[in-house]
């Protein structure tokens, strides 16, 4: 089980990336390239487009337009190992903790050893309905890491959580993410946990990147260190709409339209 | 403290309390001669009745061929409905080739059948059989259809984006998820079952406790006729307690099913 620390995660790259609902354009011409082993937090607002582009990079719904590559593949012609985490822990309920960690057929030492990277070894006979919330997430990132993923997809896994669960969760992630080298794309719409985890957040807008924001912030990342908020600020001034106010000068609060990316903090697209 | 196991003991007692008072009722209407031998015998003499049949080994004969009818209806009738089911809840054109024919027929009451029923088959064994099959068949399929559509389509996009697919997204996935309804369909085609095969042995037999019944009737042995009602009764509620047991085994991860575990 030791290779897993040695592979690495795949680069995904999309070119003028399109779909539409009927008459709505969700993702309209998006371009965007994601390097080997980054880690992507994807935010918006509601109907931005990102759980779509989510969907579409785990291969469950197909673009109308543009190309997606992974490694440089058009995506179906490789064989890239892919996990998501949805929103709900999607286990199987008739199943006990280690057999839902085996679907898909995982031999049972890797399902095993990845039911111990998430610490629940102790709950490894125990039905799913007798879990926590937490657990329950904690059992499906070990379903996915059991498949050695070398891109794993997070759609909003921790929203139904509580704030302490939520950043155990949060230094789990990241743990994980350091320890195997996957390409790691999350979507959310909590600012706070985008600059937690990211190396890199993009916000959709219209279907296309409104906003891509490099956070240089050592790790582990404190989430009252000034830098830290000042990125929150930031992203949450150009969600709402709203200049927020910047707790530090720390970081320059400029306007959208002054932004210079010299500074080393912004970087707009287009 | 006292008070509540001064309380659980009663709430033992208490559904208990009614049917007791009644055959005591019944007991004392029947030795005072309130109420006829031939109208309504004393339980005692039920259960003497019972006692005679039992030892003359009458009984277990006719005990012995309702089951045999009852089981090998049952197999065919629900392993039909189980198949239509499975093949209408997994294929969208095989649900919409069979599914209407199959609800328009289930409207009938299949025991309108029976002048058919002897017409084709006469009067033997197969026509009995064939009502029982015909009463557990739709109960089966209504419930296994419906439990094959509302498998959760969220464990089925986890499972196939895992790699599940085929026979083992079956098994593992859309099977489980099914049979909480298809249990609840094999208790309702019980029900139809036992239903089916008295009025099934009524019509035309020479054994099974329908004919048991029936025989007794034209003897006018009252108290016979009780025990044959009973044994319906006894048979009906073991069959539920054996269904109801593998709902217990069977759904044992369902937090409705578990008790005093978990949380």
């Amino acid at each position: 089980m030791t290779e897993q620390s040695t592979r690495w995660g795949v680069g995904i790259s999309t070119r003028n990336l399109q779909r539409h609902f009927g008459e709505l354009t969700v993702l309209n011409g998006l371009d965007l390239d994601i390097r080997a082993g980054e880690s992507l937090v994807i935010i918006g607002r509601s109907g931005c487009g990102k759980s779509t582009l989510l969907r579409l990079l785990a291969g469950l719904d197909q673009p109308d337009g543009g190309q997606l590559e992974f490694a440089g593949e058009t995506v179906g012609t490789s064989d890239h190992s892919v996990r998501m985490m949805y929103q709900e822990p999607r286990l199987l309920p008739w199943k006990i903790v280690i057999e839902n960690v085996e679907i898909g057929n995982v031999e049972s030492a890797r399902a095993k050893f990845a039911l111990h990277e998430v610490e629940l070894d102790s709950k490894a006979q125990d039905w799913p309905a007798s879990l926590s919330g937490g657990q329950k997430q904690r059992v499906a990132l070990a379903r996915a890491l059991a498949h050695q993923p070398e891109l794993l997809l997070l759609d909003e896994p921790l929203g139904a959580l509580d704030a302490l669960t939520r950043s155990t969760m949060h230094r789990l992630i990241e743990n994980l993410w350091q320890e195997h080298g996957f390409t790691l794309v999350m979507v959310t719409h909590d600012v706070s946990e985008a600059v937690m985890l990211a190396d890199r957040v993009i916000v959709l807008d219209g279907g296309a990147i409104g906003l891509d924001v490099n956070i240089q912030l050592p790790r582990p990342r404190v989430a009252t260190d000034p830098s830290f908020v000042g990125y929150e600020a930031r992203l949450l001034e150009y969600l709402t709409g709203v200049p927020a106010e910047a707790p530090d000068e720390t970081v320059p609060k400029h306007k959208r339209a002054t932004v210079q990316p010299e500074s080393g903090y912004l970087a707009i697209s287009n | 403290m006292s008070l509540s196991i001064r309380n659980r003991a009663l709430a033992g007692v208490l559904p208990w309390i009614v049917p007791v008072v009644l055959l005591l009722a019944w007991q004392i209407a029947a030795q005072l001669g309130w109420i006829t031998a031939r109208v309504l015998p004393a339980p005692t003499d039920v259960v003497a009745a019972g006692w005679r049949l039992t030892v003359s080994g009458e009984l277990w004969f006719h005990l012995k061929s309702s089951f045999e009818r009852a089981a090998i209806g049952f197999v065919i009738g629900g392993g039909i409905g189980l198949a239509l089911g499975f093949a209408t809840g997994l294929s969208r054109w095989l649900s919409l080739l069979l599914d209407s024919t199959l609800q328009m027929v289930r409207n009938i009451p299949h025991l309108a059948l029976i002048p058919l029923v002897i017409l084709w088959f006469g009067i033997d064994e197969t026509a009995k059989i064939f009502l029982v099959a015909l009463g557990s068949v739709f109960p089966i399929y209504l419930n296994t259809y419906h439990g094959i559509r509302n498998v959760d389509p969220q464990l089925l996009e986890m499972a196939r984006s895992y790699g599940v697919k085929g026979f083992a997204l079956f098994w593992h996935v859309v099977l489980p998820g099914a049979l909480p309804s298809i249990l609840v369909g094999v208790r309702f085609a019980l029900g139809f079952m036992w239903l089916t095969l008295i009025v099934s042995e009524t019509i035309s037999a020479t054994d099974g406790i329908g004919y048991l019944a029936m025989d007794a009737r034209e003897f006018m042995q009252t108290d016979v006729v009780l025990v044959a009602i009973l044994l319906y009764a006894v048979l009906g509620k073991l069959a539920d307690l054996c269904a109801k047991g593998l709902e217990l085994w069977w759904l044992r991860w369902h937090p409705a099913y578990q008790r005093g575990e978990g949380v």
